[in-house]
């Protein structure tokens, strides 16, 4: 790899990473609220 | 002034390809940093965000051009302006400070400290777009600044004092947001604790709302010797949601509650993001699990699959092998019918008819017919008044009088209607205290399914002010609370107290809990 070529590369690594790291936070937070489902709302409670 | 070869300053067209590609490559992150924030608008404005982003790509685009024809400063000025807006506006508060410290540093502290709240997450196309949109601006603001080099034909600043300085800023927003992040205690103002009571009384709430008032004011005026006074701030809402938001906002703002104690899902949907972003705790007795965010939200009440787990019991308990269900087509009646016949199934026990009726029904008899040549063991019926009143009157009429259900005939304004049917309900540790209530508020129906939830989270929020500590993380760190409704118990990290509802039957016209017989 030139070194011309590894700053966008590590750039473009680092992104994704996050954009991953992102993800699985999201998709734990959700599942730790009950799936963040709306569920139907009723008069009895 | 002489120079070398080396030091020669750029030649005129040389300076123009320089500041040419610094230009494109300025233009180019700043059209990607507007569309990640028009991406990121459109979950928050809508489709209003698409005029954002027109603005945020269209205002540079022409600024550029106008400089690049004219050398006009102010259309320089304009464009550097623009970027910085983009950097700070966007970049920094909404997309460093509002998204992306929330998300990875938010969600760090709270996993190591109970002190720290778990952040309140938007879908994933928020947050990535959010992340994005603060990725971009640090491009356009190395661009934008490249571009000013360009321009000016020199540094604007020296190399190193300018890469210190933004990593100080970096660290010092990182640092402040850990400090800002973190929930305190803060002593009440006047020594007041003002506790928000938000539950509709009017219309088919009437019942229930009521009943809650009341048992939330029972547990104020049984409070003796307290360090500080709870003055209770009873919020109209209404039965309207646009209406009730308004009134939820107005109680949170200008009454400046320390804590909301509230009831029915609906309502508590709305009170949830309020509640949050003012970083009061909001207990609610709602039996939609995902209210109770373990932040500032917390819910309190039996879910339907608990109350289907002992609903079966008892019906194997009694000899039950076949159910026929006749259920009004309502969500939480259904809910409390999946998880029935989840549970039936998983025992073996069968559905021998099931009929699921519209409110408009008031004529049952043909499906009562039916569902009894079905030979069913139990009538599982749940619907809600006068509708429910209608249809106890044509099961009594036929005969019927093996009936169950949830929850349903402890809040029927004619129980005598349903005299021998079991239920399974919230628990009552206490029976004296139902004693208590109906002999201070005669007139008022106590709700088994509601009340001792009221109470004890009244009480819950008192304990934490006078403990002194944050009511919000008091509540984080609570894992079991010896209540009215029997023993609750908490997960670390969750939003919602579980407890194990209890089997009743209504006796000479009103609930009696069967393990107390």
């Amino acid at each position: 790899m030139t070194k011309r070529m590894r700053t966008p590369t590590i750039l473009t690594l680092l992104i994704a990473a996050a954009l991953a790291g992102a993800y699985v936070i999201v998709a734990k937070n959700n599942a730790d609220m009950g799936g963040a489902r709306e569920t139907a709302v009723g008069v009895l409670h | 002034m002489t120079f070398t070869e080396q030091q020669m300053p750029p030649t005129f067209p040389e300076r123009e390809d320089t500041m040419h590609e610094a230009a494109r490559r300025s233009l180019i992150s700043v059209t990607l940093t507007a569309v990640m924030i028009t991406a990121n608008h459109l979950y928050v404005l809508g489709p209003k965000a698409l005029g954002l982003g027109a603005v945020l790509l269209v205002g540079p685009v022409a600024l550029l051009w106008w400089f690049r024809n004219t050398r006009s400063s102010v259309a320089f000025a304009g464009y550097l302006l623009m970027n910085l807006w983009i950097v700070v506006g966007f970049g920094l508060i909404k997309g460093f400070w509002g998204i992306t410290l929330p998300l990875y540093l938010g969600t760090g502290l709270a996993a190591v400290s109970t002190a720290y709240p778990k952040p309140m997450l938007g879908p994933y196309g928020f947050e990535a777009s959010g992340l994005l949109m603060f990725i971009g601006s640090l491009f356009v603001a190395y661009y934008a600044y490249q571009l000013l080099e360009a321009q000016r034909g020199a540094a604007v600043l020296p190399r190193a004092p300018a890469r210190t300085s933004a990593c100080l800023a970096a660290a010092g927003l990182v640092a402040a947001f850990v400090f800002v992040d973190r929930d305190r205690w803060a002593a009440p103002v006047g020594g007041i604790v003002k506790i928000g009571v938000i539950v509709p009384t009017g219309g088919s709430y009437a019942i229930l709302g009521n009943s809650f008032l009341k048992a939330v004011q029972m547990a104020r005026d049984d409070l003796r010797g307290t360090k500080y006074q709870y003055q209770l701030v009873s919020v109209d809402i209404g039965t309207d949601e646009s209406t009730a938001r308004v009134a939820i906002e107005r109680a949170i703002r200008v009454d400046r509650v320390d804590a909301i104690v509230g009831g029915i899902s609906r309502f508590g949907l709305l009170t949830k993001p309020l509640a949050g972003a003012a970083r009061i705790p909001h207990t609610c007795v709602c039996s939609v699990t995902s209210i109770g965010d373990g932040a500032y939200n917390f819910t309190n009440i039996p879910t339907p699959e608990a109350e289907a787990l002992l609903w079966v019991r008892e019906a194997e308990r009694r000899g039950i092998r076949r159910i026929a269900l006749l259920t009004r087509d309502y969500p939480s009646i259904q809910g409390h019918v999946a998880a029935v016949k989840a549970e039936a199934a998983r025992v073996g026990l069968s559905i021998s008819y099931d009929y699921v009726f519209p409110d408009s029904v008031t004529d049952f008899r043909a499906r009562i017919a039916e569902a009894r040549a079905s030979n069913p063991d139990v009538y599982y019926v749940e619907a809600f008044s006068p509708q429910l009143e209608v249809f106890g009157r044509q099961l009594s009429d036929a005969r019927i009088h093996n009936i169950a259900s949830v929850v349903a005939p402890s809040i029927s304004e004619q129980r005598e209607l349903f005299e021998g049917t079991w239920y399974t309900d919230s628990n009552l540790r206490d029976l004296a205290f139902r004693t208590r209530f109906e002999e201070k508020y005669p007139g008022t129906q106590f709700a088994t399914h509601m009340m001792p939830y009221a109470y004890d989270d009244f009480n819950m929020i008192v304990q934490a002010f006078e403990r002194g500590q944050n009511p919000a993380v008091y509540l984080r760190d609570i894992a079991t609370y010896d209540g009215t409704a029997g023993t609750l118990t908490k997960a670390r990290g969750s939003g919602t107290f579980q407890s194990t509802p209890a089997v009743w039957v209504i006796q000479h016209g009103k609930p009696a809990l069967i393990s107390h017989q």
